[in-house]
């Protein structure tokens, strides 16, 4: 190296990034990233590693210190009823039947599947809800086993959406922006912090089917995915069918010890090679198909929840037995987050009640109140609580008035975006605490809004980060998950 | 401050010895850098603008909305202004220049950018800024809105690298670093690199071979010349073009259903395999249905605008979707064309360049005239807006290549059947021979021996191998295998076979054989007296296949499975021996496949494609102009529900000039205008991109962004030195391509030198050739060539081969079509043909960096992930391309297993093993065949992952074995990297 080689402002882009000199774009920007995507020595044993170790100081994240070490977020896809679940309203009741005038609706957009409906009725909930523990939540007695954890969650009934349908609002909710193209929350999150484990991904996906099936929305790719940041921080979907992770099983034939014969040759010529060429890529890509052997060890143990003592299954429901489950997943959420993951997302289709909500709802609630609840219970006793952030809830609210004609037997709901309820819990967020007032019909937010990117803000503000400073560049635009909006919800801060 | 970044990775010692030499450096920077900036002059593009746009555009930029204290930093005019007695810089004059005070300000609350921006300016860059000032404060356009003038070149009189131009350039650079360039390549390393390059293929052995012996000095070329000619050039240049286009198979919202787009996709690959002038193929993309006289595929042509993603949701308002789609339309077109980022003034003026919001909405009014609902709805719709109907235009090529295929099938077939004494032991698989099948068990019952026996040669007549089997029985007896795992399972027109000697003192009045298959007993043939009474008569249960056989001679029994009830696909597990009375030696037996009939089958399916072909006459979506025009409103914040008064009219960015019509601009206008002389920007971006593909990154790193947020060009002139090449060369892409691959600068050896960490290890300045990992779709396209398995048929419909099960089930709508995997040759063809669903992408690729298509990309990140990795461990794509690459090496190699596996290490890199690579090899290679030696069954197992057969001629735990190697060298580093 010559020491006049920096001479003009167009060097440097000479000049190596710390992740081109540390593998890639396989890092997040944490100094936790840093240390274990490479994995702390990950090829270490095997092929002479060269991982530099990293100062923690050029790591801008977390910002202050963190309240949240993970986040489970339990999305509810299809947007359930906030009117039958956690925002009562017993003016309903009163007036159940009643025409909506056109002036009720202050210009509130509609979608078009009930924008042309001339009469909207007013419509109760035929749920009954009480007052639970001792801060009094009100909850819908389709959540009984909530309504016990009650003092341990903050619910917010005040949150708002700008996107009326599901495919935007759903990718308002995960990405920050209605359409596609940006990163999602776990990624973004990933890219900030990167992961605890050496194993396993920082982000994880887990899909569960809804019992009121034919209501079932898509969900896409996008929703988890890296958008413009490095696809290694896309979330890694685990699966209940097949592999647990796509590609993780060995082929027929291939026992684990062949494999690492196979691989122990993969690695000798890598070796050789990097010795010929000398690129440092070649030894990140040895340390990463370390890491993959490792993760073919230690997923299968992690999934398989046969070494659970009956108890958490008592305490999760017995379909927690039942892989690909709502309840199977929230148990192996808490077992990713005893492991370190840091964002583990879970979706459970199914709640999208425009008809037969009665029939629908409770086939809902029961397949998620009892789990919910017990992942609360269990992090709770496992002393994880206090720095796991869970959060529940769906892309939109439901109508005041029933769609199509009033029938109590077979009544739904359209999309409204202009409040809805959703809960949280555990690192950093208020427990036994209700956040936000909608008016008497919960059409518009009557106190303290909860807009997306203010949630967003929060999320990051409890693992420790500054929103407006987790910034990505592209397209020569510093980028944010909270866009030029957020503001943190000191309210719900614990 | 950067060369903190220096630390290599090495070993400590090392480290320590980097540290001091950093710390040296530092050291020595302090003393050098103040000197360097007063002896060379600042340049406002390359220095300051990137620093000023950077830290101060956001608020001082050319938003007028968002601008402070009426400030602006974007213009230089702007910073001399006077503000009222003072003025932001005052040339020559840095103490009097407010923006020097304010960026030196002692008190955080006055200086800036303001702490809350969370930027900071260096003292180098306060240095530069300040000797800028001193230097006079020039100040200049943005480098890429001003017209590229082909540089001077600079010659070198001692220059004996240099093959051409480029290499001018690039070496000049090198040497004010007191650098030189690396040797030239090894040559199967060169082949390799321009193979992948330019057809997105590996190399043959033959290929490979041919080039390491022409000595001529045109051998390279020749090689380069081959290749741009291959129709797997248009292949390899369309898979970029997919991305930048956002090209899918579905819809992308919502429900997210199928559509058809791929004859867009057939138009791309003979484009470019026309060679078509880059020009044209801009302005028939955009424009082709205004040309005068448009051809059909000029209109087909345009679907490049019609790619984007269609909403389908019930609930939507279709006038915010179609907002969305054009101002899609507008941030693709500018973002390939123009590497603008015009999205950005969708909502207000650009921060950072010099476009309004007014300018884009002229610009989106282009493309706000088409009629479409912007809305397919709940069902099955393929298309929205305009279409047409029309053949693709790979359909002759097509036909002709299918025609071809079936010409030579015929002449096989005939070849064939005129040699009627073929020898058919090749496609014979044997079942049973000394041995009976795998984990089967065997009985005898009746009269005679009550078990199966083996009797062997020394005693008896044996048929094969070292035994056959022996009953003598007085009436009914036989033997038998039964609960065979794997079973036998039977193609097309196969034929069940066995060997029998009738011993001529003793003959049996009738003999038969029996298959259990389906759960029966209820397959038989019999030769002879009709004595045995299974079955019924002249049914599959009993089928009398003639006389006995003349006795004391070995004769072959064949039974047409279809004869005895058994179809193609039929699995048997269990072959009785039964005779009546007699004694009879059974041998050898097992099942034949027809050559001819599985040729003739092949035959039929091809007649059927040519037919399917040739009537194809797909509808695809298309640009069209809605007449009267749509008038385009200036929408407020950019939404689609807040249109103000204001009409916008077609037209480019005030930046760049007035479009000259006598009429209402259009989409031909502007078209034409990007590919005339005026626009600065269209040649450099398209060069630039075609340099990134060759290089792994553009001179212009940041592809999509040549604004003043894009980074500034590694080699200013040769970019401009080509674009000027290229337009004057008529816009000629594979002249372009051939220039740079032609170039020493491209032919270097990629290896890292001593200090290449440290100097340049993004090789940006180019002193080695360059290494980068391979894209998804060449990965796997690499490992079905090499094992023989690719199918290059060019275009046509996408296919689906292998993907893990449920992953559509895990997410679409409830009512919506799962996935359904092909089977066949299009579990075979190229990537690019891959289905592209856009809510559950191809998951293979996303592993190695492939996006969703939902928008345009212009740049895949390139990571290295533990998932691509398991990738290739585990994908059935990649397991079954070892097994046959390892068929392959056997067939191609005899016996030796030294020769073999150096074989097998030559085809899948394109070189020799070393002889620690060898030994490595050879260490693995015994360990797994003991392996599968004692685990046979493993063997079995692993043969059965993919759907192509298995060579039933090879012994199957080598042939494991092999596989397992295959599949090692599929995922070296060297493989997936084009070194």
């Amino acid at each position: 190296m010559t020491p006049n080689a920096i001479t003009t402002a167009d060097d440097l882009s000479l000049m190596p990034t710390r992740r081109q000199l540390l593998g890639k774009a396989s890092t997040g920007i944490g100094s936790i990233a840093l240390a274990s995507i490479l994995n702390k020595g990950a090829g270490a044993t095997r092929a002479n590693d060269t991982t530099p170790s990293i100062s923690s100081s050029i790591s801008p994240f977390p910002n202050f210190a963190p309240k949240a070490k993970r986040v489970i977020y339990l999305f509810q896809s299809g947007a359930p009823s906030q009117y039958e679940l956690l925002d009562h309203k017993p003016i309903l009741a009163e007036q159940h039947g009643q025409s909506l005038p056109g002036s009720f609706f202050q210009g509130q957009r509609q979608t078009g599947m009930t924008a042309g409906q001339k009469n909207k009725q007013v419509c109760k909930s035929i749920f009954r809800f009480s007052r639970n523990g001792q801060a009094g939540a009100e909850i819908s007695e389709l959540l009984p086993h909530l309504a016990k954890v009650s003092d341990d969650i903050c619910i917010v009934r005040s949150v708002q959406t700008d996107a009326i349908n599901h495919d935007p609002a759903i990718t308002f909710f995960q990405t920050g922006f209605q359409q596609p193209g940006r990163p999602s929350l776990g990624a973004w999150v990933s890219y900030g912090l990167g992961s605890d484990n050496a194993n396993l991904p920082g982000f994880v996906v887990m899909i569960s089917q809804g019992s009121a099936k034919r209501d079932s929305q898509a969900l896409y790719a996008r929703l988890w995915g890296s958008g413009f940041v490095p696809s290694a921080h896309q979330g890694v979907k685990f699966r209940a069918n097949g592999d647990p992770v796509l590609y993780l099983n060995n082929p027929a034939g291939i026992s684990t010890k062949r494999r690492r014969k196979i691989l122990d040759l993969t690695q000798a010529l890598n070796q050789q090679h990097y010795r010929d060429v000398g690129d440092p890529e070649t030894l990140t890509r040895i340390r990463q198909a370390e890491l993959a052997y490792r993760m073919q060890m230690a997923v299968p143990g992690l999934v398989d929840t046969r070494d659970e003592p009956e108890h958490t299954f008592d305490l999760y429901g017995e379909s927690a037995k039942r892989p690909g489950t709502y309840a199977a997943n929230c148990l192996l959420a808490r077992r990713l987050a005893e492991r370190g993951v840091r964002f583990i997302q879970l979706y459970h289709r199914g709640w999208d009640q425009h008809g037969d909500l009665p029939r629908d709802l409770p086939l809902q609630c029961q397949d998620v109140d009892q789990a919910s609840a017990a992942l609360i219970s269990d992090l709770k006793q496992r002393g994880m609580l206090d720095e796991t952030l869970v959060i529940w809830g769906g892309e939109f609210g439901r109508t005041v008035y029933a769609q199509g004609n009033l029938n109590l037997k077979k009544y739904g709901r359209d999309h409204h975006p202009r409040c809805f309820s959703i809960w949280m819990a555990g690192g950093g967020i208020k427990a036994g605490h209700t956040h936000g007032k909608t008016d008497e019909y919960g059409f518009n937010v009557a106190e303290s809004p909860v807009p997306v990117h203010d949630l967003h803000a929060t999320i990051l503000h409890c693992l420790g980060i500054n929103h407006e400073q987790l910034t990505y560049k592209f397209q020569g635009r510093d980028y944010r998950l909270t866009d030029v909006h957020g503001h943190v919800i000191e309210n719900i801060l614990a | 401050m950067h060369s903190l970044f220096i630390t290599k990775a090495g070993p400590s010692e090392v480290i320590t010895l980097d540290w001091v030499k950093t710390l040296l450096l530092l050291a020595s920077m302090m003393l050098v850098t103040p000197a360097l900036w007063c002896q060379s002059s600042v340049d406002f593009n390359r220095d300051i603008r990137p620093i000023l746009s950077e830290h101060c555009f956001r608020c001082h930029g050319p938003d007028a909305k968002s601008r402070e204290a009426d400030l602006r930093l974007d213009s230089v005019k702007a910073m001399k202004a006077d503000l009222g007695g003072y003025s932001a810089v005052v040339p020559g004059n840095p103490k009097n220049s407010i923006l020097l005070a304010r960026i030196n300000h002692t008190s955080p609350d006055e200086r800036m950018p303001p702490v809350e921006t969370g930027k900071k300016l260096t003292s180098d860059q306060i240095n530069l800024i300040t000797s800028w000032v001193q230097q006079g404060a020039e100040g200049k356009k943005h480098w890429s809105f001003i017209r590229p003038v082909r540089p001077e070149l600079a010659v070198d009189p001692s220059d004996r690298w240099s093959k051409n131009e480029i290499d001018q350039f690039i070496l000049a650079k090198l040497q004010q670093y007191q650098k030189s360039p690396s040797a030239q390549a090894a040559a199967q390393t060169l082949i390799r690199r321009v193979t992948l390059d330019l057809t997105g293929l590996p190399p043959s052995i033959d290929e490979i071979n041919a080039f390491l012996s022409d000595t001529s000095k045109d051998a390279y070329e020749n090689v380069v010349d081959r290749l741009l000619d291959s129709p797997h050039y248009g292949e390899r240049m369309a898979m970029q073009w997919l991305d930048a286009s956002r090209y899918a198979d579905t819809h992308g919202y919502s429900l997210d259903r199928r559509r058809v787009m791929w004859p867009w996709r057939d138009w791309v690959i003979w484009a470019y395999n026309q060679n078509m002038p880059f020009d044209q193929f801009m302005v028939e993309q955009l424009a082709g249905d205004l040309l005068p006289d448009a051809k059909k595929s000029q209109i087909v042509a345009t679907g490049f605008n019609r790619n984007h993603p269609i909403q389908s949701e019930g609930g939507v308002i279709n006038e915010e979707y179609r907002v969305e789609t054009v101002v899609d339309r507008v941030e693709t077109t500018a973002s390939v064309f123009l590497g603008l980022t015009m999205g950005c003034c969708r909502c207000h003026d650009h921060k950072y360049e010099p476009i309004s919001q007014t300018d884009f909405f002229g610009f989106y009014a282009f493309f706000n005239n088409v009629p479409e609902s912007a809305h397919v709805g709940n069902g099955d719709r393929l298309t929205d807006g305009p279409v047409i109907k029309a053949p693709s235009v790979l359909q002759p090529q097509q036909l002709q290549g299918v025609r071809q295929r079936i010409v030579e099938l015929e002449k096989k077939i005939s070849a064939e059947s005129r040699l009627p004494n073929r020898k058919p032991v090749p496609l014979e698989r044997v079942w049973i021979d000394d041995k009976i099948p795998e984990s089967s068990t065997s009985i005898g019952n009746g009269s005679g021996v009550q078990r199966f026996e083996f009797v062997s040669k020394n005693q008896h007549p044996v048929f094969s191998g070292k035994m056959s089997s022996l009953r003598t029985s007085v009436g009914l007896g036989q033997h038998l295998v039964q609960n065979a795992n794997p079973p036998l399972r039977l193609n097309q027109s196969a034929k069940l076979f066995c060997y029998v000697y009738l011993d001529p003192k003793n003959p049996p009045d009738e003999i038969m054989m029996q298959w259990f298959s389906g759960g029966k007993w209820e397959h038989r043939a019999y030769w002879g007296k009709n004595q045995i009474d299974w079955g019924a008569d002249k049914t599959a249960s009993r089928r009398l296949m003639g006389p006995l056989p003349n006795v004391g001679q070995w004769t072959r029994l064949e039974v047409a499975a279809d004869q005895i009830g058994l179809g193609p696909g039929s699995e048997i597990t269990g072959w009785a021996f039964t005779q009546f009375g007699g004694t009879v030696y059974w041998d050898k037996a097992g099942v034949l496949d027809l050559q001819t009939s599985q040729s003739q089958k092949t035959l039929t399916s091809l007649n059927k494609q040519a037919d399917r072909i040739q009537a194809a006459m797909p509808t695809v979506m298309v640009m069209a102009e809605k007449k009267p025009p749509r008038k385009t409103l200036f929408l407020d914040r950019g939404q689609y529900d807040s249109p103000t008064d204001l009409e916008v009219k077609p037209g480019l960015p005030a930046a760049f000039g007035e479009l000259k019509t006598d009429d209402r601009a259009n989409r031909l206008d502007l078209a034409k205008w990007l590919s005339g002389p005026r626009n600065p920007l269209t040649a450099r971006v398209t060069v630039n991109r075609l340099w990134k593909l060759h290089f792994g990154t553009g001179i212009v790193k940041t592809l999509e962004d040549f604004g003043s947020q894009g980074e500034w060009p590694s080699h200013p002139k040769l970019l401009d030195w080509l674009a000027c090449e290229f337009v004057e060369s008529g816009w000629d892409v594979k002249s372009m391509h051939k220039k740079i691959v032609m170039s020493a600068t491209y032919q270097q050896d990629s290896r890292w030198s001593g200090d290449s960490s440290s100097f340049d290890p993004g090789n940006r300045l180019l002193g080695r050739g360059p290494r980068f990992r391979l894209e998804a779709e060449i990965i796997r396209d690499q490992a079905l060539s090499l094992s023989g398995l690719l199918v290059d048929q060019i275009g046509g419909p996408s296919v689906r081969p292998y993907q893990p099960a449920g992953l559509w089930g895990d997410v679409v709508y409830e009512n919506a079509p799962r996935f359904q995997q092909d089977h066949g040759d299009s579990l075979y063809r190229r990537s690019l043909y891959t289905y592209w669903k856009r809510s559950v992408p191809p998951p293979n690729f996303q592993a190695f960096d492939a996006p969703t298509r939902e928008a345009c990309t212009l740049t895949r990140s390139m990571t290295n992930t533990p998932m691509a990795a398991l990738v290739l461990m585990n994908d059935p794509t990649f397991v079954e391309a070892s097994r046959k690459l390892a068929e392959r090496v056997l067939n191609e190699i005899d016996e030796n297993t030294q020769k073999r596996l150096n074989h097998l290490f030559r085809i899948v890199t394109g070189r020799e093993p070393s002889l620690a690579e060898s030994k490595s090899m050879t260490k693995a290679y015994v360990d797994l065949h003991n392996e599968f030696k004692n685990n046979r069954s493993a063997a079995l197992e692993l043969m059965k992952v993919g759907e192509a057969a298995t060579d039933p001629r090879l012994e199957v735990t080598e042939l494991a074995a092999f596989t397992s190697i295959a599949n090692a060298l599929l995922q070296t580093d060297e493989t997936i990297t084009r070194n």
